[in-house]
């Protein structure tokens, strides 16, 4: 059954290459019939990717150790979830998602988009096709699961058990779906580069799924930071771990791309921008892979220093040199017709949200990248420390927040002072009454203050923006409150949507500046019954409960929690060691959580005479940040509902079509 | 290209970020620059690091050096550069010890060297054979012991 695998993925490259072939070729010569040939040949791509991929996974299940992917990332003990997981737990086995997750994609977009777009569609094929015999090309010749070992091995290595975890089955998936979605929106871009149909077709056909890849990829970025929040015991979810910086730069540059597209949608600016966005999205998220395989890049998240990292810089130069190159043939087309007209108005606020944006994003890039850069330049290693990221990033971050507040407010073209002086008297007024009261709370750091500051005009500036379309609704209409708000986000899922989107924002900024700000930790051991304290709370430890299992040896310690002196929780807080698995450790937190603040439990060690000791951390704030990811994603998944609008708009545009045929 | 008022304002407002970056970007190098060292690149090196410098140095855990304290909170153990057997270093780290630091385990540390003895103030250790790394030499070992691929009874 190995060998079918292994050779199934040679016959994908096949297929692959006609796939892009036909669909060229049919371009140049006006065959619809070769167009079709590639169109099928997507499909058939998908269903022999899909029919690798059960093969892999009944190999797993079969326990088939004379196959060295199998061997290495399962076991006969491994539980079944986890032998599906260890599919993509390894090198080849990712690959071999992302191939099928690029195939998916690839043929979604052929299905939705064959009878429309003509003049996209075989160029677009042609590009997700050409990515993805690229993917196949490093699982053919550098990686493949396949491969059979010279003498079977009685049972497999396992999976290691920090990653036995329900995390595992999401979240790199997750952020794969989040990562290749990105190619669609290039390929249309490529695709009215090469036809020269620069208008706004591409991205209007790509529009949903540039909101869906970037609605998915935050899932991503948010799970993972809730994952490491859970996991890894030191009370924080971010590290600025290359890992983590490669996800978090494409999803910086496709939120840039979100706003920018709006003035090119409008005021037909920034067409060239727009390319250039959405063609960096997608080289940034290929090399984040090229980061998180080649191991030039050193990081927490290990990955095997193998050869396949060269295939992607390969992938990635020929990404970044098409894309300039295929611009810089169009740019005389790509002109823009207008200009900003004023500082005050929408398309200035976006412009500075862009700069900031990619402010950002170049500031992690190079963070990333710098121990490369000044290996090559300076013949040492130099890195920068998460002071670089944070001393960079936490200004940039309160300006993008601070432009947050303004850019809804301001109108296209131009915003009038009187308009200006209604629209931010409230906002203003509001603001600086919660700052005076922020001081006289006591807040005393700067940046927290600011952050806060801002985070409450914002929400100031979103609600009367959103009041006063409720009112225009309830003059006109004569609905209640509660409806006109409802038939406000109905009728426009895009901009109230996102609004929605930027109060997920607040949130979680809210609750990175509370946890970062005013976090606080104390260590302590502690004999049975014995209390200690940390801010408005007192832990009393009471016991550690010793149990082995035929899985793990585990040390389970209870602790009573009172806040200001009235009993909250019982939290269990437990080390566990798994003797199968090089006496692996695991440290699993136990959090009380509220909304003003987490108690964060760490069982570090238990002496034989019943002692423990432990250390706690109190984040404040820090749910705000799941909570706001939420409201992020909910806002976000609202813009993607079919839009009344947008339909009118795609009826208009077919009878144009219909009237330029006849 | 006319220069109009609004023309002139925004290139300021740019004008005004773009010096922001600069400055960010120059103060915040000069803040956050570390030597990032292999333990035998260290010691090739070490005359010529400032006494109280702070830098970065990876290595492995070398196998029986590591002690650590009842409390869980004091560590100590040898970092060794796989293939330079002598380059070796003595490190002790206070705080949380990460779940994936084990013995051979890569490890990267940050701190400052004091008496010999490299005093860590960040301790991180790679995550377990996700990406193979571990267990590519351990089927590689086991391989050239007796032909087994084995990990559950090592």
């Amino acid at each position: 059954m190995a060998e079918i695998g292994f050779y199934l993925l040679y016959i994908g490259l096949g297929v692959a290459a006609l796939s892009v072939a036909s669909s060229l070729m049919g371009v140049f010569t006006h065959s619809p019939s070769l167009i079709r040939v590639g169109e099928r040949g997507s499909l058939a791509l998908l269903a022999i990717v899909t029919l690798t991929m059960i093969l892999l996974a009944r190999l797993f299940l079969m326990d088939d150790f004379a196959v060295q992917y199998v061997a290495e990332h399962s076991s006969r003990s491994t539980p079944t979830l986890y032998k599906f997981t260890a599919l993509w737990g390894g090198q080849s086995g990712s690959l071999l998602l992302w191939v099928w997750i690029q195939s998916i994609y690839t043929a979604a977009v052929v299905l939705t988009n064959r009878r429309k777009n003509r003049d996209l569609m075989p160029y677009a094929n042609a590009v997700l096709s050409g990515i993805t015999a690229f993917f196949l090309v490093t699982l053919c010749f550098a990686s493949n699961p396949f491969l059979r070992l010279a003498a079977v091995p009685l049972d497999g290595a396992g999976l290691n058990p920090l990653l036995q975890n329900p995390m595992m089955a999401i979240h790199p998936p997750t952020l794969y779906v989040g990562y290749i979605g990105f190619s669609v929106p290039f390929a249309f871009a490529m695709a009215a580069l090469a036809s020269g149909r620069t208008g706004d077709t591409w991205i209007r056909t790509s529009r949903r799924w540039t909101l869906f890849t970037w609605f998915v990829l935050g899932t991503g970025i948010l799970l993972g930071s809730w994952w490491a929040y859970l996991e890894l015991g030191w009370g924080g979810y971010w590290a600025w771990d290359p890992v983590e910086n490669a996800s978090l730069m494409p999803w910086l540059t496709g939120t840039a791309y979100l706003h920018s597209v709006m003035i090119q949608e409008r005021r037909r600016m920034l067409k060239v921008w727009n390319m250039v966005l959405i063609a960096a999205s997608f080289a940034l998220s290929i090399l984040g892979t090229f980061i998180t395989r080649s191991g030039v890049i050193s990081s927490v998240h290990s990955f095997a220093q193998s050869s396949v990292g060269y295939y992607f810089l390969f992938f990635l130069v020929v990404i970044v040199f098409s894309s300039i190159a295929m611009i810089l043939y169009r740019l005389p087309e790509l002109s823009a017709r207008n200009r900003v007209e004023s500082i005050l108005s929408k398309e200035s606020a976006f412009l500075f949200n862009n700069v900031l944006l990619l402010g950002i994003t170049f500031a992690v890039l190079w963070g990333t990248l710098f121990p490369i850069l000044s290996e090559w330049v300076r013949g040492t290693k130099i890195t920068v420390t998460l002071t670089w990221f944070n001393h960079f990033n936490v200004p940039l971050g309160l300006a993008l927040l601070l432009l947050m507040g303004i850019g809804p407010l301001l109108a296209w073209r131009k915003t009038s002072t009187v308009l200006l002086l209604r629209s931010f008297r409230w906002p203003v007024l509001i603001t600086v009454a919660g700052s005076a009261a922020l001081v006289i709370l006591g807040v005393r750091d700067v940046m927290a203050a600011m952050s806060y500051t801002f985070c409450l005009f914002v929400l100031a500036c979103t609600a009367i923006e959103v009041l006063h379309g409720a009112a225009a609704r309830r003059r006109l209409h004569g609905e209640g409150l509660i409806s006109s708000l409802v038939h406000l986000v109905g009728n426009n899922k895009r901009r109230y949507g996102g609004y929605i989107v930027h109060v997920g924002i607040v949130m979680i900024f809210l609750g990175i500046t509370g946890s970062s700000a005013f976090q606080q930790e104390t260590t302590a051991t502690v004999k049975p019954g014995e209390s200690f304290q940390l801010g408005p709370y007192t832990l009393t430890y009471q016991e550690v409960i010793f149990q082995r299992t035929a899985r793990a040896e585990s040390y389970t310690s209870r602790v009573d929690v009172a806040r200001h002196g009235t009993p909250v929780a019982t939290l269990h807080p437990a080390r566990e060691i798994f003797p199968s698995f090089r006496n692996q450790p695991a440290t699993e937190v136990d959090i009380y959580h509220a909304l003003s603040e987490d108690l964060y439990v760490v069982l570090l060690t238990t002496t034989d005479a019943g002692g423990a000791t432990f250390k706690v951390y109190l984040n404040p704030l820090i749910s705000w940040i799941w909570l706001g990811g939420v409201v992020l994603l909910l806002g976000g998944f609202i813009t993607m509902l079919p839009d009344v609008r947008e339909r009118r708009f795609a009826y208009q545009a077919s009878l144009e079509l219909k009237r330029v045929a006849t | 290209m006319p220069f109009n008022k609004t023309r002139i304002r925004l290139l300021l407002g740019l004008g005004v970020i773009l010096t922001a970056f600069g400055y960010l970007f120059i103060s915040g190098m000069q803040a956050s620059q570390v030597y990032y060292l292999t333990v035998d690149e260290y010691q090739d090196r070490a005359a010529t690091l400032a006494p109280d410098e702070p830098f970065r140095v990876s290595g492995r855990v070398k196998p029986d050096s590591v002690v650590l304290s009842d409390t869980g909170l004091d560590l100590q153990f040898t970092v060794y550069a796989p293939g330079h057997a002598n380059a070796t270093m003595a490190v002790a780290y206070q705080g949380v010890v990460p779940d994936t630091f084990m013995e051979n385990s890569e490890v990267v540390v940050e701190g400052t060297m004091k008496n010999d003895v490299f005093q860590a103030h960040t301790l991180l250790a790679k995550c377990p054979s996700k990406y193979e790394a571990l267990a590519d030499e351990e089927a590689q070992k086991e391989a050239e012991a007796g032909g087994r691929v084995t990990g559950s009874d090592t």
